[in-house]
């Protein structure tokens, strides 16, 4: 944590020394402790500070973030040769400046991140804003390395995987609205892709060749006292997410040991409503619904195995040998349906406190969201002489209730151009119960399309893991560990 | 010696079967999608046999080629090929003809196989779902069927294969080895941990003969003649050079060729060398059929004590055993013939491999003449192991050859010594003949003395022992080699200075010992 307060003092020093010419500035820590329990970790928090100034119609914006993360997940098989760890651990610094030129009925903005990244926007306007429409497109490359994978068995034949995940990313978006009066009406669309980029990237690589499209539709009320926001969201994708080795012989050469494919379809439904009341305060509701089906299709192709460990083998003599003694494959197919509604209100105290201002705000959300899953593990052995395979079938299911809480404190000075502010949420989970049913199957020969999944029979007692709110730890050992949000920020504008 | 016979017993599992580490194994052979062949029985292969042996050989379609039949490659590969096979060499005379298989069949004889082939298939699916039972029941089913072929088809490509493996698996039903594996696996699971415990179980695995004995007997007796009789057929398969048999599983089809004949040709030849070191060897190490006498190494150091009672008498049996006029680690008079066979059996593994593996990377130039195979070549990320991993197989195994063929360099404490490992097994008398000279009378270990050529006592053995001379700076001085090449294995070393220098190296690391 030292490391962390040197630096966000730094940056806070920066941001005030450059005060005196500057139109805004920012500095903030957001940092989000998702899980902190036996086994399974996972967190983000990062640092930002920026600064912004205006001359006449240019804008110019400037800023870095700094963003550190931590994920490590223990997976506990039956036995130790199914028992791994898989986590990843790393730091991102990124830097970013931001252009913008605002003409009549036009307008121009360019940003350029060191990820790298660049992205480009045109926005036409009519006056009062009566037409509106905005284009952009951009180009990027994500690079995270320190993906690391091992195997608790010590004679594992592969018993450690360090890999990088490496993507070229294109977006493009285009928006457009009108304005009558309060009425705002506004719809959009937008494409992405991201291609592999491996060029220079050797051992164990990850990347994705993937497509995704969105749009959506939002009609804003904006009164003097009332605001109203309907807002209908969609997105496509189509995830290849894959694994290589590679290694640089006389040529180049890529082994897939992973093929992972992935379709998705999320559907988001959201009402919001604000009132501003004549003092000042202001009460917020909002109603969210949405839905995630996720497919991963049957593939049953050659080299496209969901996992092909041989492939993974280090030693080129065992590798080959491999193949002829010792093949393993398996298959994953099923599909995930996801399910999440969520309802909060809110409310906003203006507070005077002498010349000074306070503003608070609480909010209380409830959410429940519930999956289900039918997912088939095809497991195929091949050896010289023979080729054999198995089906296990998973059901998985569950649900997850509680309330958001979440408390903001805002403090600025009598001008109102310097403020510093605090934000807690907490997660609070009321209910649970994850589910999981396995079922095996007997060897079945397999056709182009892909198998029904098996009779269930009755009499058969199928393997059942559950985990429900009664396993869980103590609520009050996991609050402030778990589904925890904190966040401060100080900044001004003139 | 443990490891060796427990390999042996233990060979034809380990060489055909997959060791699954699964633990979602058992599957009923019931309730298999290819149950409804699997009751073909003896009676029935007569039966197909002979009805149809007037057929013709030119309907090979016939079949549904479901499980397998042999088909001939469409490419002109063959003759492009530079093949170096050991598959005409005959090591010794065995008694077998050696000629290429024939990859025709009639009608009849495709059908009989494709049944057999699927059963064998499953005998496969059972070892690799470690049900040995059905495996072991299965295996002794196939092994007559495809004999019963090769008795109307003598030459038949597929029937030889069948057979071959099959003879091989089928060890697993023998009772002597069976037997065998089951004393060595009840002391591998008890864990011995002192050298007591170790000499309890000689002395437990020695019955009317010594254990070396009773393994080297069924090394010989049972293992040896299935190894011979498959090399054999393997020969003549690889002599046919084109032969390739399919195994399918619904869509799925995987094709086996000279990739994985040529090894399994190139295993049986090294398993053939390791049954020959193993069984030509005098391993005899018990005293009158005790073995307590091993006792007495518990607690030995060299160099920095004065040994015990017990140590000294364990030294002075050790010297009985290995020293001149032993008997430890001499060839048996009527195994030396075969004895000097070893080189070339093991360079005709190393040939065989490096067959296949050139054929594997032969294919991968070659448009879709891998599609269905066990491991395709190829650089890009459609295919499971590079050319380079080939290359680097071959060339490894062309290191190999050089070693067997030749005097090989080895890098040695920051020098090059030449070896010339052929020369080993050109000696006959163990390992006497790489002794130095000494005089010892056999009743107390301080009347063991190295001496000179003439006899002439140079140090006391105890003098090393307890520390009062070094090996390693006092040895040159003491001890004399009979022959410093040791029977030319080390050609370079004609003086004793020669072999002293070499132990001490060029430069001053630590010595261990």
């Amino acid at each position: 944590m030292s490391k962390l307060t040197t630096f966000f003092w730094a940056c806070l020093l920066a941001t005030c020394a450059g005060y005196a010419w500057n139109n805004t500035g920012l500095v903030k820590y957001d940092g989000l402790f998702l899980l902190d329990m036996e086994g399974k970790r996972a967190s983000v928090w990062g640092t930002h500070v920026g600064d912004s100034v205006q001359v006449r119609n240019w804008t110019f914006t400037a800023g870095l973030d700094y963003i550190h993360y931590d994920f490590f997940l223990f997976n506990e098989g039956k036995s130790v040769e199914e028992t791994w760890t898989l986590d990843s651990k790393g730091s991102l610094s990124i830097g970013h400046v931001s252009v913008s030129k605002d003409f009549n009925l036009f307008g121009l903005d360019a940003d350029v991140s060191s990820l790298p990244s660049v992205k480009v926007s045109s926005r036409f306007y009519l006056p009062d804003s009566l037409f509106f429409a905005r284009a952009s497109m951009g180009k990027g490359l994500l690079d995270l390395s320190g993906l690391h994978w091992k195997s608790e068995w010590e004679e594992d034949y592969v018993p450690e995987i360090d890999g990088t995940f490496r993507s070229i990313y294109l977006m493009k978006d285009f928006n457009a609205g009108i304005r009558l009066k309060e009425h705002i009406l506004q719809g959009g669309f937008a494409y992405g892709a991201d291609t592999p980029s491996l060029d220079d990237r050797w051992g164990y690589v990850f990347s994705d060749s993937s497509h995704f499209w969105g749009t959506r539709a939002n009609y804003l009320y904006q009164g003097r006292k009332n605001e109203f926001e309907a807002l209908y969201a969609y997105l496509y994708a189509d995830v290849r997410l894959f694994a290589l080795t590679r290694e640089y012989g006389t040529d180049i050469n890529e082994k897939r040991f992973a093929y992972f494919p992935l379709g998705i379809d999320f559907n988001l439904f959201k009402l919001s409503y604000r009132y501003k009341f004549d003092r000042g305060d202001v009460l917020r509701a909002c109603l969210l619904y949405a839905t995630l089906e996720m497919n991963i299709p049957w593939e049953n192709r050659r080299f496209y195995e969901t996992l092909a460990p041989n492939k993974a083998l280090k030693n080129s003599v065992l590798r080959t040998l491999s193949f002829s003694v010792f093949q393993r494959t398996f298959r994953i197919y099923g599909d995930i349906d996801g399910k999440l509604f969520y309802g909060g209100l809110g409310y906003e105290w203006n507070l005077p406190l002498s010349r000074w201002h306070m503003v608070l705000n609480t909010d209380a959300d409830y959410f429940y969201g519930s999956y289900e899953g039918k997912l088939n593990l095809r497991k195929e052995k091949a050896g010289m002489f023979y080729m054999t395979h198995q089906t296990d079938f998973w059901e998985k299911e569950g649900y997850l209730f509680g309330i958001v809480a979440g408390l903001e404190l805002q403090v600025q000075t009598p001008s109102r151009k310097i403020f510093a502010g605090l934000r807690l949420n907490q997660i609070v989970p009321l209910g649970m119960k994850f589910e999981s049913k396995m079922i095996e199957k007997e060897p079945v020969i397999i056709d182009d399309v892909p198998p029904e999944p098996p009779p269930v029979n009755p009499d058969e007692n199928p393997f059942v893991e559950e985990e429900s709110t009664e396993d869980m730890e103590p609520l009050s050992s996991l609050i402030f560990r778990n589904g925890f949000f904190l966040g401060f920020e100080v900044g001004f504008w003139i | 010696m443990k490891k060796i016979v427990l390999l042996g017993a233990a060979l034809s599992l380990a060489f055909f079967s997959a060791c699954s580490s699964d633990d979602h194994s058992s599957t009923s052979p019931e309730d298999d999608t290819l149950s409804s062949s699997s009751s073909i029985t003896l009676d029935d292969i007569d039966k197909i046999l002979g009805s149809s042996s007037s057929k013709g050989k030119d309907n090979p379609t016939s079949s549904d080629n479901k499980s397998s039949s042999s088909e001939s490659k469409t490419t002109s590969s063959s003759s492009e090929k530079v093949v170096e096979s050991s598959s005409a060499i005959v090591i010794e005379d065995d008694g077998f003809k050696r000629a290429a298989c024939d990859m025709q069949s009639d009608e009849g004889t495709l059908l009989a196989l494709d049944l057999i082939n699927e059963k064998s298939i499953k005998m496969f699916e059972a070892f690799s779902d470690k049900d040995m039972e059905a495996a072991k029941s299965l295996s002794a089913e196939v092994k007559p069927m495809y004999k019963k072929v090769l008795d109307k088809d003598s030459k038949n490509c597929n029937a030889q294969l069948g057979y071959a493996v099959a003879s091989i698996v089928d060890l697993a039903n023998n009772e002597t080895l069976r037997g065998l594996y089951n004393d060595y696996k009840y002391w591998y699971d008890y864990g011995i941990e002192s050298v007591a415990e170790f000499t309890t179980m000689l002395a437990d695995l020695s019955k009317n003969k010594s254990f070396t004995k009773i393994a080297q007997d069924a090394l010989d007796k049972e293992v040896a003649p299935m190894v011979d009789s498959a090399i054999t057929y393997m020969q003549n398969i690889m002599a046919q050079g084109d032969y390739i048999l399919n195994i399918r599983d619904g869509e799925y089809i995987r094709e086996l060729d000279n990739s994985e004949f040529g090894v399994a040709l190139g295993g049986l030849f090294a398993t053939k060398a390791a049954i020959i070191m193993a069984t030509s060897m005098n391993l005899e190490i018990d005293v009158k059929g005790s073995y307590e006498w091993i006792n007495g190494i518990n607690g030995m150091t060299i160099g920095d004590e004065e040994p015990t009672q017990a140590q000294k008498d364990f030294i002075v049996q050790f010297v009985k055993l290995v020293g001149l006029n032993g008997t430890f680690t001499t060839i048996y008079t009527d195994w030396q013939k075969a004895w000097k066979t070893i080189p070339s059996l093991i360079d005709s593994a190393i040939t065989e491999a490096r067959v296949a593996f050139q054929y594997s990377l032969d294919e991968s130039k070659m448009k879709n003449s891998q599609d269905n195979d066990l491991y395709v070549v190829g650089n890009g990320a459609d295919a499971d192991v590079s050319i380079d991993d080939i290359q680097e197989i071959l060339d490894g195994l062309d290191t190999a050859l050089k070693v067997t063929r030749g005097t090989y360099e080895v890098k040695y404490r920051g020098q090059t010594i030449k070896i010339d490992a052929r020369k080993y097994f050109e000696n006959v008398a163990g390992i006497e003949a790489y002794l130095p000279y000494y005089t010892f009378d056999g009743s107390d270990l301080a009347t063991f003395y190295f001496t000179d050529k003439s006899g002439k006592k140079t140090a006391s053995l105890l003098d090393f022992m307890d520390g009062t001379l070094s090996f390693l700076d006092d040895g040159e001085d003491y001890i004399v080699f009979g022959d410093p090449s040791f029977g030319g294995i080390f050609p370079e070393f004609k003086t004793q200075a020669d072999i002293w220098s070499a132990v001490r190296g060029a430069d001053d690391e630590e010595d261990d010992w």
